[in-house]
C-alpha cells in the first residue's frame, strides 16, 4: 500500500469517526443482546468509543473524588439520623429528668450534690459533671474457682486490682470473678484486631479513640470481625461507631470524642434495668436480658465510650464483667501501640 | 452485605467502566453519562447492605441500565442536551495528508493496520482485527489514534 492508498484511505468515508462508533454499537448491542453478556468485552467496546468520541478520562478522578465524598456524607447523615432518632426518642425523658434536677436544686440543693444519675420513666440521665463516687462500689474481691473445661488456668487471688486481670467466668454459668494476675491462657484472643480496627478507621479522621489494651484477653473477641463503621463529625464532637461481630456476641462500640466537656448522657432503658456504678474509670453498667451496656471514661478525659455486648447464646451479662472487660481494658492509642506484642501482629 | 469501604473501592474499580457505558448508550452526552453514572452508585451505596460483592459487575450494569431508562423517561433522547457532546465527524474529517511526507511520521505497525484494514471490506473488519492479533475496539482505537497524530503534524 503506497502513500498515495493510505492518503485515499484516510480520506475515505470508511474511516471516518461516526462509521467506526456506529460499527463498535452494533458490536455493543450484539453483546448487550446475550442472556450473560461478557462485561469485560462491554467495557472494551464502550472504552474505544469513548476514545474515538474525544471525550476526556481526566474528568474521572474528580468525578471518583466527588462521589465518594458524597457516600461518606450520606453514611454520616444516616449514623445521625439513628443518633437523632434514639435521642429523640428520649427527648422527654431527659426533660423531665431536667425538671426533676431542676426542681430538686430549687427546693433543696444539697441533696442533689452527689445525684449524678437520675432514672426517670424511660432511661437514665447520666449527668457527669455531677459525678460523685465517694459511694460507688469497690472494687470486688472475691476468691472463687471455675467450673468450665473451657476456662484458663488460674490462680485465684483475693488481692486488690493489681496488674491485669483476666475475666475467665461465662456470663451464664460462672455467677463470679476470678481476679489473678498471672499470664494468660493462650487459647483466649487478643483485643488487638479490635483495636487495630478501631485506630485504623479512625485515623483518616485525625482522632485516636482509647482502646482495649493489647494483652486483654476476651473469649469474645475470638473470631469476631468488624461488619459496620460510621462515623458522625458535629461541631463538638467527632462520634465513631463500631459494630463487631463473632459466633458469641454483637459488640457495638461507641466513642464520642468531645472537644467540649462530656454533656449529659441518655441511657434508653427500663426502669427495671439494674445497673452499677464503678471507679477508675468511672463507669455505668446496665444490663437488660442478653444486653449489656457500660458507659465509661477517663477521669478528666472529654472522650465517652459506650459499648454494648448483646449475647446470642441469650446469656444475662454480668456487671462486674462488663466493667472488667470494657472499661477497665481500655488504654489510650499510645499505650495500646506501645504495648502490643509483635507476634499479635498477624493476628486477627 | 457491602462494607463502606469496600463500597468506596467498588466506585473507584468500576466508576469508568459504568460511565464510559452510560457514554455510549446516551448519545455521546457527559452530562447524561454523569448523572447516570452517579445515581448507580449512590443506588450501589443505598443498597450494599443486600448486595453482593462477588456479582457486583453484573449488577452495576443491570442498575445503569435501569437509571438510563428513568432518565429517558424524564428528558427524551431528543431532549438530550448535546452541548457537551463531542462533534463527531460524518465525513473523515481528515488530517491535512495530502502532503505525503506526514505519513513519514507512521510506523511500520501503523501502516501495517491501514493496510489490513483497507484489504478487508465493510461487515470483514473483525476479520482484519483478528488477522492484527486485536479486538475490533482496540484496532479502531489505533486507528483514531493514528488519524489523531497525523492531525497534529
Amino acid at each position: 500500500m503506497d502513500k498515495k492508498d493510505i492518503i485515499r484511505l484516510l480520506s475515505s468515508r470508511e474511516l471516518s469517526d461516526k462509521q467506526m462508533l456506529e460499527e463498535l454499537r452494533s458490536e455493543l448491542d450484539a453483546e448487550l443482546t446475550k442472556p450473560e453478556p461478557d462485561y469485560s468485552r462491554v467495557a472494551e467496546l464502550t472504552e474505544a468509543m469513548r476514545t474515538i468520541a474525544g471525550d476526556d478520562p481526566q474528568r474521572d478522578s474528580e468525578n471518583i473524588a466527588v462521589l465518594t465524598e458524597e457516600v461518606r456524607a450520606r453514611s454520616r447523615r444516616f449514623a445521625f439520623r439513628r443518633f437523632t432518632r434514639w435521642a429523640m426518642t428520649l427527648a422527654a425523658c431527659f426533660v423531665v429528668g431536667l425538671c426533676i434536677r431542676s426542681y430538686e436544686t430549687v427546693a433543696d440543693p444539697s441533696t442533689l450534690a452527689d445525684r449524678w444519675i437520675v432514672q426517670n420513666g424511660s432511661g437514665f440521665v447520666i449527668d457527669i459533671s455531677q459525678e460523685d463516687f465517694s459511694d460507688a462500689d469497690p472494687f470486688p474481691t472475691v476468691t472463687t474457682s471455675s467450673s468450665d473445661p473451657e476456662e484458663p488456668v488460674t490462680t485465684t487471688t483475693t488481692t486488690a486490682p493489681q496488674g491485669e486481670i483476666t475475666t475467665t467466668a461465662l456470663a451464664q454459668t460462672v455467677p463470679t470473678v476470678t481476679v489473678t494476675t498471672t499470664v494468660y491462657h493462650p487459647d483466649y484472643g487478643y483485643g488487638t484486631y479490635v483495636s487495630d480496627k478501631m485506630l485504623e478507621l479512625a485515623e483518616p479522621y485525625g482522632v485516636y479513640p482509647d482502646v482495649v489494651a493489647a494483652d486483654r484477653r476476651y473469649k469474645y473477641f475470638i473470631d469476631t470481625e468488624l461488619t459496620d463503621f460510621q462515623c458522625e463529625e458535629l461541631t463538638d464532637s467527632t462520634n465513631l461507631y463500631y459494630t463487631f461481630e463473632s459466633g458469641e456476641c454483637t459488640l457495638y462500640i461507641t466513642a464520642e470524642l468531645y472537644k467540649t466537656p462530656v454533656p449529659n448522657q441518655i441511657i434508653p432503658f427500663d426502669e427495671d434495668t439494674e445497673y452499677e456504678t464503678f471507679d477508675d474509670p468511672p463507669a455505668y453498667v446496665f444490663t437488660e436480658d442478653s444486653t449489656g451496656t457500660v458507659v465509661f471514661h477517663q477521669k478528666g478525659s472529654s472522650d465517652l465510650y459506650t459499648v454494648t455486648v448483646i449475647y446470642k447464646n441469650g446469656s444475662h451479662p454480668y456487671p462486674e464483667l462488663m466493667y472488667y472487660n470494657f472499661a477497665r481494658a481500655f488504654t489510650s492509642a499510645e499505650k495500646y501501640m506501645s504495648g502490643r506484642p509483635q507476634s499479635a501482629a498477624t493476628e486477627g | 452485605m457491602i462494607e463502606n469501604e469496600e463500597c468506596e473501592r467498588i466506585i473507584r474499580d468500576y466508576y469508568r467502566e459504568i460511565y464510559n457505558y452510560c457514554f455510549a448508550k446516551l448519545s455521546f452526552s457527559k452530562q447524561a453519562a454523569e448523572d447516570c453514572a452517579q445515581d448507580t452508585f449512590l443506588a450501589l451505596h443505598t443498597k450494599r447492605g443486600h448486595l453482593d460483592s462477588d456479582s457486583i459487575r453484573a449488577w452495576l450494569y443491570r442498575t445503569a441500565d435501569n437509571v438510563m431508562k428513568n432518565y429517558l423517561r424524564r428528558t427524551p433522547p431528543d431532549g438530550i442536551s448535546l452541548d457537551d457532546a463531542p462533534e463527531i465527524p460524518d465525513t473523515a474529517d481528515p488530517p491535512d495528508v495530502t502532503r505525503e511526507s506526514v505519513l513519514d511520521v507512521l510506523t511500520d505497525e501503523e501502516r501495517r493496520i491501514l493496510e489490513t484494514y483497507a484489504a478487508h471490506g465493510y461487515g470483514e473488519r473483525r476479520e482484519a482485527a483478528r488477522e492484527l492479533g486485536m479486538t475490533l475496539a482496540a484496532m479502531y482505537q489505533r486507528i483514531h489514534r493514528i488519524k489523531q497524530k497525523l492531525k497534529k503534524r
